[in-house]
């Protein structure tokens, strides 16, 4: 890694809060999936949720994007403000295009490559050219070279890792200021999978990023903070909390709580 | 490996002013294509109660007439119920009344149901063991289309066959067979239903675990003990389901026992002899030259609404049974091995099929055993022989009748008394252009409507009731309703039309007219396959769209639409074959059936093409079927509706495969 690039990510490490979670809960119908989440997600920084699985952290995510919203049995309590707002008030498409969001598995429209990125443009009213905006995305994440003749071919016909910069390419030109990411890398090989990686170290000078990852490697390469939630069972009911929040150094070499200290060894040990 | 170089965004592109669109806008338009779905949806609801509220003020119009004409005769509305003979359409002579013994019509549908389902039950269960354990993959994309073909045949086209050339076939042997009887309709009938059977068999028994069949299979079954004492075992209430949805089908159809079975009303339980069903009586009075205000025409709202009841209870018996069973065995495939629960993965199924197994001893005669096997697998194959025989033949006998008039002039010239003069010019336009403006309706309200059920309804419901409950019912209620309407036998949309559309609404017997009764006909199928499509695009290509800032609407038109799009083509398609070939319910409008020598284009009344009276090729086949001078015509023309119907099915299931090939990696 260039050693300017840390630096700007030192910088404005807690400059702004561009995503405050006060007191978050979460059912899905009488079912909690997580409980009493505060946490202030700090602007150009890359924070990444671990966790074991089914602890919350998809759940945490989508309720940023309010793409809970789709699902009707979610009941959220508590606040959550995106640059100051509240994302309740905020109308949720114009929050999402604001809030960016990338899937677990690449989830390409199954229209040409190029479509992929100008449907967003065009849904958004982009004001700017196009197809310069498509091309200028497409090289940021590396992809122009590589499917520079054949933008009206179908995207599906790409491969894991090709359609998942894709879908970052299509996130990333709707100038979004965060971008959530679900385990982005989890259904790629390890070559594209550190491509992605490295992208996002480089994003986070334009934009805050909040990724969950499985893999601790990469959380510990990337992140510049690390909310760690655990599962806890009380009443018969099993839901996600919060077990520690860290600078992403903090958290893997002196870990505060037992939980964490467990995951890390189990994980990487 | 190289990171890719950060180019420079440059100042002013994180400006909120690069992004012109206003939510307010958005979710403005999001309102209103909403709300135009929603209409659009109320629409099959409207159509049941209009079933409902007509049939019933009919009914009572009929029993009120009834009463006034044979007081001095002693008339009751019991009689309905007591009598034991149906003279409706004769004039009774001076001091006596009609009988009104709608007993007998029932009798006879339920003979022709009866053996109807003796006929579908068995073949169709074994068509899908057939179909799903032994016949290898590949062969069957193309022998399950085949033996769905059947069901699509027109039913005008079964019944002419049946009384032309299968009856006196039979009579050849058993001579005392009446030339119209209900055996004939009974067997065709049950032919024309084994789809029925079929089509749920057969996703019945790949619901079945595939846990079960290792299981059996590690124990040592056969296949076709491993089928007979599990996989049958397991699926029984899904077929019971299907004969009853089989019954209730065959007990409707019209067309067949009308052509094969007379139009004479009979109390009888013999079904060599002939008789009349309830729904071919109704096809007899609506074609028959009466007024509005006639007993005749009242009658068939009678006898309709007890067809209408009769089905409506066998059909929601049937849907619901089926779907208890699918959610059942959904919920015995699934293992659930979610970390901390202690089940082990196939703990469930193993005591499932444990169950399963008591019944069964050691055998040791393997040779016996080897012997079942051989006679299973050989019946089980024998089940394709009728339908493919029925096929053969239809294409055969049709086309050695008719093949002496299908040339050039046979197209382009004019039903005519002359046969040697006559051609299928008026029915063929008229056809195609009724079939064409039913698309229309059916693409603009059914794919609202269905956008409505699949997308909206929930939220909505919720909105109303409150209670998630209260909201599953409903929306199982509406299901139930629109599988039941799909069921329903079509010459009641006959007579819903013609009350609807020609007497309350004045259109006439025309284009109009038939084109409205055809479309809420199609309408309930449409809306249930449009939905299957749409539910069919993955969760997380709408959740990118959602992710993207795309609204609800946006989502479904521009992402879910253009996804599903060859489902929703071959669903169209396949609805276009289903109205091409409509009889019953087009007869009914038609009412009585004369020569019609001009399009709806050139009519001399110079109505223009939507009021305009027409024929449709189903109609001239009935009209040349039931004279002998011109049953080669009918033959003829049946060949030109099959070939037109098989360029149209094979399409829809190009189109399906096409959609079934682009799979979305997800
Ligand atoms: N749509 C839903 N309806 C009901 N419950 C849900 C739904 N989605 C998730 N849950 C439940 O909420 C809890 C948290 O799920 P979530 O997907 O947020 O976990 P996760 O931490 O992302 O897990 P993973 O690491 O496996 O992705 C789980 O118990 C899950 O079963
Ligand atoms: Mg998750």
């Amino acid at each position: 890694m260039n050693p300017e690039q840390k630096t700007v990510g030192t910088v404005l490490q807690g400059e702004g809060v561009s995503i405050a979670l006060e007191d978050v809960t979460v059912f899905y119908g009488i079912n909690p999936a997580i409980q009493n989440v505060t946490l202030d997600i700090y602007s150009n920084t890359v924070t990444a949720f671990i966790g074991p699985s089914g602890c919350g952290k998809t759940t945490l995510l989508r309720c940023i994007n309010r793409m809970n919203d789709m699902i009707t049995t979610t009941q959220i309590t508590g606040a959550i403000r995106v640059f100051g707002e509240d994302v309740r008030k905020i109308d949720p498409i114009e929050l999402r295009r604001r809030v960016g969001m990338v899937f677990q598995r690449p989830n390409p429209f199954p229209t040409s490559i190029y479509e992929n990125i100008a449907l967003g443009l065009r849904v958004n009213g982009f004001r700017g050219n196009i197809s310069d905006q498509v091309e200028k995305y497409l090289r940021l994440v590396g992809l122009y070279d590589e499917v520079k003749d054949r933008l009206k071919m179908n995207a599906l016909q790409l491969s894991g890792g090709q359609q998942q910069r894709l879908c970052i390419a299509r996130t990333l030109a709707l100038e979004p200021e965060i971008i959530l990411m679900d385990e982005p890398c989890s259904s790629l090989d390890p070559i594209s999978s550190i491509r992605i990686d490295n992208l996002i170290t480089q994003l986070k000078k334009y934009f805050t990023v909040v990724i969950i990852t499985h893999n601790l490697q990469q959380a510990a390469r990337i992140a510049d903070w690390v909310a760690f939630l655990k599962v806890v069972e009380a009443e018969g009911a099993r839901f996600g909390v919060l077990g520690e929040y860290a600078t992403s150094t903090d958290f893997f070499t002196k870990p505060s709580s037992i939980d964490a200290y467990n995951y890390i060894n189990t994980r990487i040990g | 490996m190289v990171a890719p170089e950060l180019p420079e965004l440059g100042n002013g592109s994180l400006e909120k002013g690069r992004w012109a669109s206003d939510h307010r806008v958005v979710n403005f338009w999001e309102g209103v294509f909403a709300l135009t779905t929603a209409i659009l949806a109320t629409i099959p609801i409207l159509v049941f109660l209009a079933i409902i509220v007509f049939m019933v003020y009919d009914s009572v119009e009929f029993f009120r007439s009834y009463l006034e004409e044979g007081k001095a005769a002693g008339a009751t509305i019991w009689q309905f119920f007591t009598d034991r003979e149906w003279t409706v359409m004769f004039e009774p002579p001076e001091g006596e009344r009609r009988r009104i013994g709608v007993i007998s019509l029932i009798i006879a549908s339920s003979i022709v149901a009866l053996i109807a389902v003796a006929v579908a039950a068995p073949l169709g269960v074994l068509m899908s063991v057939v179909v799903t354990h032994y016949l290898p993959k590949r062969l069957n994309y193309f022998i399950t289309p085949v033996l769905n073909m059947i069901s699509g045949v027109p039913t005008i086209v079964l019944g002419a066959f049946a009384f032309s050339s299968f009856t006196p076939a039979l009579q050849k042997i058993f001579p005392q067979i009446q030339p119209y009887n209900l055996l004939v309709s009974g067997l065709l009938v049950g032919l024309f239903v084994t789809p029925t059977v079929l089509g749920i068999g057969v996703s019945a028994i790949n619901a079945v675990p595939r846990s079960y069949f290792e299981a059996a299979y590690s124990l040592g079954m056969r296949k076709y003990e491993y089928i007979l004492n599990i996989v049958l075992p397991t699926v029984f209430p899904a077929l019971i389901a299907a004969f009853t949805l089989a019954f209730s089908r065959a007990f409707g159809e019209t067309m067949i026992p009308v052509l094969a079975s007379g139009l004479t009303p009979q109390f009888t339980f013999n079904p060599l002899q002939a008789g009349q069903t309830v729904a071919s009586f109704i096809f007899q009075a609506a074609t028959a030259a009466v007024g509005f205000d006639t007993l005749e025409f009242k009658s068939m709202f009678a006898t309709g609404l007890v067809l209408f009841l009769l089905t409506f209870a066998l059909n929601s018996v049937g849907n619901l049974s089926r779907r208890r069973f699918a959610a059942q065995i959904e919920s015995l495939g699934v293992s659930k091995v979610e970390e901390g629960t202690g089940s082990l993965p196939g703990e469930e199924t193993f005591y499932a099929l444990g169950e399963r197994m008591t019944g069964i001893e050691f055998k040791r005669n393997d040779s016996l055993r080897a012997l079942g096997g051989a006679i299973f697998a050989g019946l089980s194959y024998a089940s394709l022989v009728p339908t493919f025989l029925l096929l053969l033949f239809l294409t055969v006998s049709n086309f050695r009748q008719g093949a002496r008039y299908l040339n050039g002039k046979f197209f382009t010239q004019f039903a005519d008394p002359d046969p040697e003069q006559a051609g299928i010019l008026a029915a063929l336009v008229g056809n195609l252009w009724l079939v064409l403006l039913v698309l229309v309706i059916l693409i603009v309200v059914g794919l609202g409507a269905a956008i409505f059920l699949e997308e909206y309804a929930e939220i909505f419901l919720f909105k109303v009731f409150r209670n998630r409950k209260v909201v599953q019912w409903v929306e199982t209620l509406l299901e139930i309703n629109l599988d039941n309407l799909s069921a329903i036998p079509t010459i009641i949309y006959g007579v819903l039309g013609t009350e609807l559309f020609i007497r309350t609404m004045k259109m006439g017997r025309s284009v109009l007219a038939g084109t409205l009764t055809l479309a809420i006909l199609a309408l309930p199928f449409v809306i249930t396959t449009f939905r299957a499509s749409l539910r069919n695009v993955p969760a997380t290509l709408r959740y990118a769209g959602y992710a993207v800032g795309m609204s609800k609407s946006q989502v479904i038109l521009r992402i879910a639409i253009p996804y599903a799009f060859s489902g929703l083509t071959s669903g169209v398609l396949l609805a276009a074959t289903v109205t091409m070939g409509e009889t019953a319910a087009l007869g009914a409008v038609v009412g009585s059936l004369g020569l019609i020598s001009f399009t709806p284009f050139n009519n001399p009344e110079g109505r223009g093409p939507f009021l305009s009276q027409f024929v449709t090729i189903p109609l001239q086949i009935y009209i040349w079927a039931t004279k002998p001078t011109t049953e080669p015509l009918a033959a003829a023309a049946i060949v030109v509706l099959l070939t037109i119907l098989l360029i149209l099915g094979a399409l829809a299931l190009f189109t399906a495969n096409l959609f079934q090939s682009k799979t979305y990696e997800s």
